[in-house]
């Protein structure tokens, strides 16, 4: 089920929980305060512990706000996302993709933002060359000569305009990206790793936007290849974007 | 108008229950006499799965709203957002406060189901919430609270389990 990224969302719950989430650690705790980490097989609860929330990595509004149309009968409705994770939506890569996903052809305008947290202005404001062929998008910042900083929670936004005068008609997804150094030691694997495998250190490592470029980039090479496309599948709904991974 | 702060008990992410119809709960800052509406759509629909008025006035504190009171069932897989929504002005409704999150039904792994059912009362909420279901850790805490309401170290679970989600404590 979590096939690829079983690993990483055991270390992307957080500092607070990696003592008891760490496979080894919590042997060591077992029976002391801390909950037993979900599969660590431990029985006991003391019932005075604190509940120690393990959020899935699925979808969000926080994180990802989807977008819809609203019931206007005789309107074509359809849905926008942004494919980002909730939480730690992170990317190594100083020009990484975006993709996104509409559930139906579209000629209005749609535009894609980036706004830097720390900034007024928006870091990109781009109309994408409509009409747009339902499915999944990519916008590769390289195109757009775009370049992330480290450390910062960029938030992007895909906008379908459906009225240029009345913009609060908007239909709008968006969700975040933050780009991180290398965690020790995933360096030396990525260069030793085939293009296959990839993904897998990507997805272990929770590099999530990376972890999805780089399956989407083998599917592009190999589109006849159903493995490939199952495990972007699990990678999307393990991220809660459900809709958009049974989407062919 | 006096400043009004409304929110959801609910993580910024999608968060799960395993209950069919479970309870969702919020918390308004002050006591209100204005309208308030509750909201639940089902993502894939056009149409609200529930929309309805919460019968006034409003006291100040914690709210639960328990789906089986209006007959709504969740489908599993399917997120919902629902939103508690004050409304100052029905005739500007931009005037709206809303605060709102995201539910879904996850079914639970046969081991999950295996564990609750061995459970004590007072492990449940843990065992919710370390298996990420949050609706659900949330219910049976605030559930022990009501029926022990003086015990203060269920309060300090409750108050820890909303704290992983940035939220403050909900003191009735």
């Amino acid at each position: 089920m979590r096939s690829l990224i079983k690993g990483a969302w055991v270390l992307l719950t957080g500092l607070a929980l990696l003592a008891s989430s760490l496979p080894g650690m919590a042997q060591e705790r077992k029976g002391g305060t801390q909950p037993p980490a979900a599969d660590s097989g431990a029985k006991a609860t003391p019932s005075a512990a604190v509940p120690v929330y393990k959020p899935p990595l699925r979808g969000a509004p926080g994180g990802r706000v989807g977008g819809g149309t609203r019931g206007t009968p005789g309107r074509d409705t359809f849905t926008l996302s942004v494919l980002a994770p909730d939480a730690n939506a992170l990317t190594l890569s100083e020009q990484p993709s975006l993709y996104w996903f509409i559930s139906a052809d579209i000629s209005l305008p749609v535009e894609v933002t980036i706004a830097d947290p720390n900034g007024t202005q928006p870091l990109l404001e781009k109309r994408v060359p409509t009409p747009v062929r339902r499915g999944m998008q990519r916008f590769p910042l390289a195109d757009h000569g775009v370049k992330l900083a480290s450390g910062i929670p960029y938030r992007w936004s895909v906008t379908v305009v459906s009225d240029p005068n009345r913009r609060s008609r908007d239909i709008l997804a968006s969700g975040t990206i933050e780009r991180v150094e290398p965690p020790a030691g995933l360096g030396a694997k990525l260069q030793g790793a085939s293009k296959a495998n990839l993904a897998f250190l990507y997805a272990d490592a929770g590099i999530w936007y990376d972890a999805l470029a780089a399956i989407s980039e083998l599917i592009e090479s190999s589109p006849n290849d159903a493995e490939l496309w199952r495990h972007r599948e699990a990678l999307l709904t393990q991220a809660g974007l459900t809709e958009v991974a049974r989407d062919r | 108008m006096d400043s009004l702060a409304l929110s959801v008990l609910a993580p910024d992410h999608s968060g799960l229950t395993i209950r069919e119809q479970p309870s969702l709960y919020w918390v308004i800052s002050n006591p209100t006499a204005l309208a308030v509406e509750l909201t639940l759509t089902d993502s894939r629909a056009t149409e609200p799965v529930l929309e309805t008025r919460i019968p006034g006035p409003i006291r100040a504190g914690l709210h639960r709203v328990r789906l089986d009171d209006y007959g709504v069932r969740l489908e599993p897989g399917v997120s919902y957002r629902w939103y508690v929504t004050v409304i100052p002005d029905a005739g500007r409704r931009s005037k709206d406060i809303l605060a709102g999150g995201i539910i879904e039904r996850a079914e639970p792994t046969a081991d999950l189901r295996d564990r609750l059912a061995r459970a004590r009362p007072e492990e449940l909420a843990s065992l919710y919430a370390e298996a990420g279901l949050w609706y659900d850790a949330l219910a049976v805490s605030s559930e022990l609270i009501e029926r022990s309401p003086g015990e203060e170290g269920l309060r300090r679970q409750r108050a820890a389990l909303l704290s992983q989600v940035g939220l403050p404590d909900a003191r009735e």
